[in-house]
């Protein structure tokens, strides 16, 4: 059997209806589905932000008593320690590159922190690693370990929004 | 004296036909394509090494062509029957792709899904020059332009179309770079070659680990068939993205899918049996396989430009020939005709998106065409 009583045997017309209209909506959806992702884990995020900060609010204050209670400060400490103050997703890039050196052992060679971050596809890793440089979150080592680099881990981090605040 | 001639007569020599000649010369031209062209070195030279050992003339019974059971070859063919290279590949695949221009940019999957318009229309044109209709959907998954999940789907429905099947497909895919740029040129204008898309925005680490598992869990509920190919692709994919398991992904990626190519190559290529091979079918198929590279090709061009008619942000139309999965070969045609009108047009990082849309297209094709037929 040929031609258009073939494909009619073969419920030719009906899957082909059938099926390029399965791929088409997979996709559709799909696509639909990823248009809204971005959006969704914004949205997630200032609620998640939002939520932090009701808790730091909500969280109880001391009495007088108990304040008399606590132990003094001692002076040698300092009052409050450096802060580094970075964008959620500056703190996440942070996260990753550690995440990196854990594995490469500190101190690193800035080179081969770049290759291993280009391998696992962190966007734009010479800008965002300059930044850490920057902002003194990754200092070079001293000593005979000069010409590599080590985290420094005395300092805290501050999460901000894109306006700084 | 008896003894030589007996000898000579059971030789290469003495059994050749012109068949095994022809698929002899088949086999070199793909090794020659693969080393002196560089179309897809990786494929055409295990495949052409694979039909030279599967048309060397052998005695029948005694275990040594691929069709023969227990024979090592036949033992390494079980992979191909079974479909078990095909998702092994698939899950290389997911473990070297970056999805993040795709998910930068969702609304360039839909080239993926036009372009699949090939494989139906293929499978129309076979049903109507006579195939039955489950040879007529594994032909018909050659206008995927996926070779994987062509053999995936021919090993399911049609075994014994497997070889010319596999062929087709992998030498489209090679001739990619020639067969697309005059559909594209006859299909689009000057003006619209020139069209520059916008940068796409940048792709946080958190959306690319939940894609892979986000779609696998749609597509697979949309076409649970393609669970086998999409489930290894995703898988793969989560593999590379997560971070945790790098030494997995790089395995992925290296060892598992360099293995699993050499083996379908060889064993794709020794199945091409001159007596099986050189069939009135295959030559259908060969002619069906590149109608539908063509249809695919025009369908993805079409409706790139229909998508203009509606969309303030213009797509450039050639995108669309990216759509058919010839991952990354259609993407770089793209390139290559957008670069010749304009040398400062930068369509790779774009075209990637249909492209690997396509992959996924595919394999959600072969998923239903199986469950359709099955």
């Amino acid at each position: 059997m040929y031609g258009l009583k073939a494909i009619s045997a073969g419920n030719g017309w009906l899957i082909t209806v059938a099926g390029a209209g399965i791929v088409f909506s997979g996709l559709l959806m799909l696509a639909g589905i990823l248009s809204c992702m971005e959006r969704l884990l914004r949205f997630y995020d200032r609620q998640m932000e939002a939520l932090s900060q009701m808790r730091r609010k909500w969280r109880r204050k001391p009495r007088p008593r108990e304040r008399v209670a606590e132990p003094p400060i001692a002076q040698s400490e300092p009052a409050t320690a450096a802060v580094v103050r970075l964008t959620e997703e500056e703190r996440q890039t942070a996260y990753y590159f550690q995440w990196i050196t854990k594995r490469l052992g500190e101190p690193f060679s800035l080179p081969l922190l770049l290759e291993h971050a280009e391998k696992r596809g962190i966007a734009r890793p010479h800008s965002r690693l300059d930044h850490l440089l920057r902002v003194g979150l990754i200092v070079e080592a001293e000593g005979d370990a000069r010409g590599f680099y080590v985290w420094r881990s005395d300092l805290n981090i501050f999460c901000v929004d894109e306006r700084g605040q | 004296m008896d003894l030589i001639l007996q000898f000579l007569h059971n030789t290469g020599f003495g059994m050749v036909d012109y068949r095994h000649i022809i698929m002899i010369v088949v086999g070199i031209i793909f090794i020659y394509l693969g080393i002196a062209k560089h179309y897809e070195p990786l494929l055409l030279v295990p495949i052409g090494f694979g039909i030279l050992i599967g048309n060397i003339p052998v005695f029948k019974g005694l275990g040594l062509g691929i069709y023969e059971k227990g024979s090592v070859l036949n033992y390494l063919y079980f992979g191909v029957r079974q479909g078990i290279y095909p998702p092994l590949i698939f899950l290389g695949i997911g473990a070297m792709t970056d999805f993040s221009t795709m998910l930068a940019r969702p609304k360039l999957m839909l080239l993926g899904a036009a372009a699949q318009v090939g494989v139906f229309a293929t499978f129309l044109s076979a049903l109507a020059l006579g195939f039955a209709p489950h040879e007529a959907a594994s032909i018909g998954i050659i206008g995927g332009a996926d070779g994987p999940t062509a053999i995936f789907l021919s090993a399911k429905l049609a075994p014994e179309l497997v070889g010319p099947i596999a062929i087709a497909a992998y030498s489209y895919m090679a001739l990619v770079p020639v067969i697309q740029p005059p559909i594209m040129y006859l299909l689009t204008t000057r003006k619209e070659r020139l069209i520059r898309m916008s940068d796409p925005r940048e792709v946080s680490k958190r959306e690319k680990i939940i894609f892979p598992i986000m779609a696998f869990l749609l597509c697979c509920f949309v076409a649970p068939a393609a669970l086998p190919l999409l489930g290894m692709l995703f898988f793969g994919n989560l593999l590379k993205e997560c971070l945790v398991t790098e030494r997995l992904a790089q395995t992925a990626r290296t060892a598992v899918i360099d293995t699993v190519t050499i083996l379908l190559g060889v064993t794709v290529g020794a199945s091409t049996q001159a007596d099986v091979f050189l069939t009135a079918k295959s030559v259908g198929i060969f002619a069906l396989g590149a109608a539908s590279f063509m249809v695919a090709t025009a369908g993805g061009v079409l409706f790139a430009k229909l998508m203009n008619l509606f969309s303030k942000d213009k797509i450039n139309p050639l995108l669309g020939a990216a759509g058919v999965s010839a991952v990354p070969d259609s993407a770089r045609v793209v390139q290559l005709v957008g670069n010749r009108e304009d040398p400062n047009n930068y369509l790779l990082m774009h075209a990637m998106a249909p492209n690997i849309s396509g992959v996924i297209g595919s394999a959600i094709a072969a998923g239903v065409l199986w469950s359709f037929l099955l």
